[in-house]
């Protein structure tokens, strides 16, 4: 097959805020053949994303440059060596581009066809009716819903499924030889993930084009891609087609990356992370030279041997056993009305949880999983008290929480603890570690003066595997990872009887999503807390919980025990749809490579 | 008018205007940091109270808000001296901070919207923090560079505005010498083709104005920890 797109020892380099330069992408090599898939595999910080921008030429012209030596050519011309507006020339017509963000890729000020339409009108010349018609047809193409009326919405009037295919009918309008997908189903829902990896496929097929995927998920690697490139710290770390790489990985960091997702069969007692494929010395890099992530896995967590073996069901914590005890927390017909203003006058309500009933055993963990809108968030804030229900009970081991005076529920509020979906938003950012750990502890009274509250925070810190000259830091020092390990810490540091996880590993790369699962596990054990594992994730749901609940449009629409819901069995409908869009069941059903 | 002995030349009573712009000074820095101080603080108490609780909070203060700028200024200015019945570097700071919050709170209260529902505060109410608690310690530190850039903006809007209340008959008395008193002069000795007097006042406020933005940002960084 002919080669489309060569890069060649591609550097790129950033400028430090200190005037140095660093390298961001460190001499990478890949083709992309005429009509082929390539997907381009690595975590955050891996350069993937450099690199695509890199071709696209969208890198800030200030503060970033492109180091001598590198290549990159298009269908045999010098992409480097052209000018910029040769090059916007070639992008847009020949090599287009998908975005994450739907969202905030569309101008939220045009309607979704003008902005399609713009794309014709420049590149190709047409008139303004000869562009909305074609749009229409492109619209269709892509497989929006009432194609002539989409083109006159705006994009908030859009589904995030919809925008993205508005997307993609902009990107392939000029019927480009080469579409470069940035992570196009990283914010979608996973039965949407499913439909525009299908429409990607299919158009690439129907239009001959080359596709260059970017993500993280080997998952939705393994569906499309026909030859892979793992990433990773800016360089290659291995290449080849998608079936090799993927059934039989050489790279240790490949290998590590396949095996720390949780898997769909089996449970393993605990997770395989990345240090143990890649050893000490070559893990302590990975989250960007900050030691303390790959210290827990020496200092505090007692690690056995990995092993990805199945273990028998009593072997792991507690799964199987029987609960005897009274519940901890019970539900009971918990609905929750949101009246959403529309026009000047008009109320319209919303009704984001149905009569929600469950209930959870102390030591337990229930997994809680459904798409955005289905109100698991809901679920969570209205057990915190963060929202106030519209109807029915919440009874935390016998007491009905709604009943509290604010008084006694502030002494609940130790018993019950929340961790949020992202590390970044949920940490003051003015507050030093050990001002955030001893917050809580000053509000509720727990210890007697500031000496034994700074050891109990060194305590926390410790057992969530950081280090403790950590405290006097602020949480913009910390990565992804370990910012989730304080906002844990916080947690903890309440002694709470049931911890509500909302999303809360969501945000985390795969390695790091790993090590936290392990962390959450590991205290599970020791400090006997129930867990109220909310995420859209099913796997991770899955590997966490003992059982699940399946949340849809606000009600649950199936409950059982974790491993029953995979196990091939009759089940709702809804929950069905859910399992048979993960994406990589193939790649998992292959086996583990180890 | 230009005594060979004086230094930067003379006003028209024969009053080395070097001493007035240095006199001049000590008032109208006091005045300035001292009527910014005032609204700001006002500004920010109202603007965090409106954009915390929202409801009917929100509703008066806005109300508030909405009197305050639906009044012309002057009515307003000539308001607020009426009731106070005195002259003096007080009365100024009263004026001027009494009237000029609105920018402030408006800012404010947009920032606080923002604030409160960012999920560290959520997590904030979580372990239980208190109200008070979630908007002062809390939100407060994180919305501080807005509130100190409208302070250094106040300071130089206040040290001019001085010389509208001079003008009106609200300024300082005869007796004692601010840069208001000394642009008030400037007018008729500009028509007579004499310069210096606003060319040094307006280089001396110039230094101060550069000087105390310096100051805000200076101190802005410094409150950053993303930025040590």
């Amino acid at each position: 097959m002919k080669t489309l797109l060569e890069i060649s020892q591609l550097r790129v380099s950033f400028r430090q805020e200190e005037g140095a330069w660093r390298e961001a992408v460190r001499g990478v090599s890949f083709t992309v053949p005429e009509s082929g898939v390539v997907a381009l595999v690595g975590e955050s910080g891996s350069g993937k994303s450099v690199s695509s921008l890199a071709v696209m030429g969208l890198l800030p012209p200030r503060g970033s440059r492109i180091e001598a030596g590198s290549l990159i050519r298009f269908a045999g011309q010098d992409m480097l060596a052209m000018t910029p507006s040769q090059r916007r020339q070639l992008c847009g017509a020949d090599i287009s581009m998908v975005f994450q963000e739907p969202m905030s890729s569309l101008n939220p000020v045009f309607r979704a066809g003008d902005q399609v339409a713009e794309m014709l009108r420049l590149h190709e010349g047409m008139t303004r009716s000869q562009a909305l018609e074609r749009t229409r047809e492109l619209f269709e193409e892509v497989g929006l819903p009432d194609p002539g009326q989409k083109l006159r919405s705006y994009p908030h009037m859009l589904s995030g499924g919809q925008q993205q295919r508005v997307m993609i009918a902009m990107a392939i309008a000029c019927k480009p030889k080469l579409l470069i997908a940035d992570e196009p189903t990283t914010a979608l829902d996973v039965t949407i993930q499913r439909q525009i990896l299908d429409l990607l496929a299919d158009l690439r097929s129907r239009y001959q084009m080359a596709l260059l995927f970017i993500t993280h998920d080997l998952g939705v690697v393994s569906d499309i891609a026909e030859h892979v490139v793992v990433m990773r710290d800016g360089q290659v770390r291995e290449q080849g087609p998608a079936s090799e790489v993927l059934s039989a990985p050489k790279d240790a960091y490949t290998q590590a990356l396949l095996a720390c997702r949780p898997p769909l069969q089996g449970r393993p007692s605990r997770l395989p992370q990345v240090e143990d494929f890649l050893g000490a010395a070559n893990g302590a890099d990975f989250t960007g030279g900050k030691a303390s992530e790959k210290q827990d896995v020496q200092t505090t967590h007692q690690r056995e041997t990995v092993s990805l073996q199945e273990e028998p069901l009593s072997a792991g914590h507690q799964h199987g056993e029987p609960f005897v005890q009274a519940p901890l927390l019970q539900v009971l017909g918990l609905s929750k009305t949101f009246q959403i203003r529309q026009g000047l006058f008009g109320f319209r309500s919303f009704e984001a949880l149905k009569k929600v009933t469950f209930s959870l055993k102390r030591g337990e963990t229930l997994g809680v999983v459904g798409e955005s809108g289905c109100g698991k968030t809901t679920l969570g804030l209205s057990l915190m008290r963060l929202q106030a229900p519209s109807g029915g009970k919440v009874l935390f081991d016998g007491i009905d929480l709604a009943a509290l005076s604010e008084t006694q529920w502030q002494a609940m509020r130790r018993r019950i603890q929340i961790v949020f979906q992202n590390p970044y938003a949920s940490l003051n950012p003015r507050f030093t570690v050990a001002q955030i750990l001893m917050e809580p502890m000053h509000i509720h009274g727990i210890g007697r003066n500031e000496r034994e509250r700074l050891d109990r925070a060194i305590g926390l810190m410790s057992q969530v595997g950081l280090p403790v000259d950590a405290l006097n830091r602020y949480p913009h020092e910390f990565s992804g990872g370990q910012r989730q390990r304080i906002a844990i810490a916080r947690c903890l540091a309440l002694e709470p009887e049931l911890l509500i996880l909302d999303e809360s590993v969501s945000a985390l790369d795969v390695s790091v999503q790993a090590q936290v699962l392990n962390l959450l596990k590991d205290l599970q054990s020791t400090l006997g807390m129930a867990y109220l594992f909310i995420s859209h994730d099913l796997a991770v749901v899955r590997y966490l919980s003992d059982r699940i609940l399946v949340m849809n449009g606000g009600e649950v629409v199936e409950e059982g025990a974790a491993d029953a819901l995979f196990d091939g069995g009759k089940h709702h409908r809804y929950t069905e749809r859910l399992l048979a869009s993960i994406p990589g069941q193939h790649l998992r059903i292959q086996g583990n490579p180890i | 008018m230009r005594a060979a002995t004086l230094f930067l030349g003379a006003d028209k009573w024969g009053r080395s205007i070097a001493l007035k712009v240095m006199k001049g000074a000590e008032t109208s820095v006091l005045v300035g940091i001292a009527a910014a101080l005032l609204a700001t603080f006002i500004g920010t108490v109202l603007g965090a109270f409106a954009g915390y609780w929202g409801g009917w909070v929100d509703a008066l203060i806005e109300w508030l808000y909405g009197v305050f700028t639906a009044i012309p200024y002057l009515l307003l200015v000539f308001a607020i001296a009426a009731v106070l019945q005195q002259k003096g570097v007080f009365t100024i700071i009263l004026i001027l901070g009494l009237t000029g919050w609105t920018g402030v709170y408006r800012l404010i209260r947009a920032e606080y919207l923002k604030h409160k529902v960012r999920e560290y505060v959520l997590a904030a109410e979580a372990i239980g923090a208190s109200h008070a608690r979630r908007m002062f310690v809390h939100i407060l530190p994180n919305v501080s560079h807005v509130i100190l850039v409208q302070l250094s903006q106040q300071v130089v809007n206040f040290i001019k505005a001085e010389v509208i209340l001079s003008f009106l008959g609200f300024g300082v008395p005869v007796d004692v010498v601010s840069w208001g008193s000394i642009l008030n002069e400037t007018p008729n000795e500009l028509i007579l083709g004499y310069g210096w007097q606003l060319m040094t006042c307006g280089l001396a406020m110039a230094t101060l104005v550069t000087a105390f933005a310096m100051l805000t940002d200076a101190l802005r960084d410094a409150l950053d920890p993303r930025l040590k």
